[in-house]
């Protein structure tokens, strides 16, 4: 379970923590892609577009 | 109390004991809180901290006004996008803090060494504030016509040690009020140091100012600088995590986090780079009382001192979160993980000029610690998983698990960080400031992110085809939580 000792009710308590934790994954398994909201292609361009290219060559054109 | 805690698992920061332990379990979609206005405001709040002061500081022994503003926003933005966007939308897709996502590329184990350099970082920084509390505190006593010594500085650090011990033990979540005060207040000295510089010194006289203490090459010197900004992009990467499972979709976990610890960073630690040109100091807490006079000089120090603490209480409170990675402190009481996570701080009371010295080295070297995990994390998640995971291997320590690889480490991964290292110094060192030729036209985090994630990249596809998860979920194991 747990690589640190533990008294009984810790260990109890742990076992309800692993229990919400499977649930927790259960659930974010089965959850739908729209829930989280939506990154498109389009986001993506102006992410590189924006974030990376643009920097680099504002940072060339002052060459010095 | 405990149960409680358990029902509040989903607010990571509560301030009990065991909530820290519980802040790892994965945050359901309805559990998350940030919707684009929180998001901004919570990377505003970390962008506006003092620390980009010192960024300013150090580029201004480098490059003038304009030059510096061009390789400081550059520098942000390209090394924000390129650690959050890994970072970013898987932790928001699956409720993960970072330490957890990263175990796809370095495995269960592997995890843990990545947490050495999350805590370099976490303390490193918190120490350089640590020492500016003080040195606010020896320049106020300055200004007031007092004599200090030095130990005034040292003796600084230790009060503000012990602050933030108070503070990360008894309610970070407290912090929440203080940071309602702080961040605002820090966004208006900043106003007012523009507002100062422009109508005392003049835009003119500031972008004719020289750097304070440049190297002979200029083309050397613009190459540092924009180094500098992207390492402090890069140095981002322990917060990235927590803001991002927080946020309820991944336009929210992207779009602030770069505008925000980017772009705002990078225009705060310009107005440092003004200010530390126009005074001719290096220091941040040597600039208010000549910029604003004795009492708004004061007004300022005083904002600055209290964001600085704020900002160490968020870092220890931070770090003892990732200790609690370590299976040995994992149920150890919380005061005694944020005791073990302060002792590195305690140097800074004793060799405070010292350290604060090697600064803009410390800030380089998150360049070579993070550059490369990023790469890896970048293509491990992109290229190979296609943003798939397995959830549950994540918690599961079983040897059967998808990220146990060999004895809970995955070599590939972890020989990247080292080979990124020996690109990052083979171009640049930090420490000495030599340079190899190549450092001019490809910046040293920029060799570590790609050569590292190619290298990765090559190994695993070597190793197997598929990264995808199995379809089926199986129950954990061994858990790890």
């Amino acid at each position: 379970m747990t690589d640190s000792p533990g008294n009984p009710q810790t260990d109890a308590e742990h076992v309800r923590l692993v229990q919400d934790l499977q649930r927790r994954i259960d659930a974010l398994h089965h959850s739908s892609e729209p829930e989280f909201g939506a990154f498109t292609r389009r986001d993506w361009i102006l992410c590189v577009a924006g974030f990376l290219v643009f920097p680099y060559l504002l940072y060339l054109w002052y060459w010095p | 109390m405990r149960d409680d805690a358990l029902e509040a698992a989903h607010d990571p920061l509560t301030d009990e004991d065991p909530d820290s332990v519980f802040a790892r379990l994965p945050l359901l979609a309805h559990e998350r809180t940030y919707d684009t206005l929180h998001a901004h405001g919570a990377c505003f709040a970390y962008a506006i901290a003092t620390w980009c002061f010192l960024l300013g500081s150090y580029a201004a022994d480098f490059l003038g006004a304009v030059e510096g503003t061009v390789c400081l926003i550059a520098g942000n933005l390209i090394g924000v996008f390129l650690c959050t966007m890994p970072l970013s939308l898987g932790c928001q897709r699956y409720g993960l803090e970072q330490m957890d996502f990263c175990k796809t590329a370095f495995g269960q184990r592997g995890t843990h060494i990545l947490i050495i350099f999350y805590l370099i970082n976490m303390l490193g920084w918190s120490g350089l504030l640590l020492v500016m509390f003080g040195n606010g505190i020896f320049n106020l006593a300055i200004a007031y016509g007092l004599e200090p010594g030095q130990w005034v500085v040292g003796a600084g650090v230790a009060l503000g040690i012990w602050i933030s011990y108070l503070i990360a033990t008894h309610g970070v979540h407290r912090l929440g009020v203080v940071a309602t005060w702080v961040t605002p207040s820090l966004g208006l000295v900043v106003l007012y140091m523009v507002y100062r510089l422009i109508s005392v010194h003049g835009w003119s006289s500031i972008s004719d100012s020289g750097p304070l203490d440049p190297t002979p090459d200029a083309m050397v010197n613009y190459a540092i600088v924009l180094e500098l900004g992207i390492a402090n992009g890069f140095s981002w990467w322990g917060g990235i995590g927590f803001i991002a499972r927080n946020t309820r979709s991944q336009r929210d976990s992207v779009y602030p986090q770069i505008l925000q610890l980017g772009l705002t960073s990078g225009l705060v630690a310009s107005v440092a780079l003004y200010a530390a040109l126009a005074v001719g100091s290096d220091d941040p807490t040597e600039w208010m009382i000549p910029l604003g006079g004795l009492f708004m000089g004061t007004v300022a120090l005083i904002c600055i001192g209290m964001a600085n603490i704020t900002a160490v209480s968020l870092s220890v409170f931070a770090s003892g979160l990732a200790l609690r990675h370590i299976p040995y402190l994992r149920l150890k009481p919380w005061s005694q993980v944020i005791v073990i996570t302060m002792i590195p701080c305690c140097f800074f009371i004793f060799w405070a000029k010292e350290l604060y010295d090697l600064g803009a080295s410390f800030l380089a070297y998150n360049g070579t610690m993070y550059a490369p995990i990023a790469g890896i994390v970048f293509v491990d998640f992109f290229l190979l998983r296609r943003q798939r995971i397995c959830l549950r291997s994540i918690f599961d320590n079983d040897p059967t698990g998808e990220y146990w690889y060999w004895k809970g480490f995955n070599l590939l991964g972890l020989g990247g960080i080292v080979l990124g290292q020996a690109v990052y110094f083979f171009l640049f060192d930090p420490i000495d400031l030599e340079t190899h030729w190549l450092f001019t036209y490809v910046p040293a985090s920029v060799a570590a992110f790609i050569v590292p994630a190619t290298a990765y990249w090559i190994g695993m596809r070597l190793q197997s085809a598929s990264y995808l998860p199995p379809s089926d979920p199986v129950p954990l194991q061994q858990p790890n939580i």
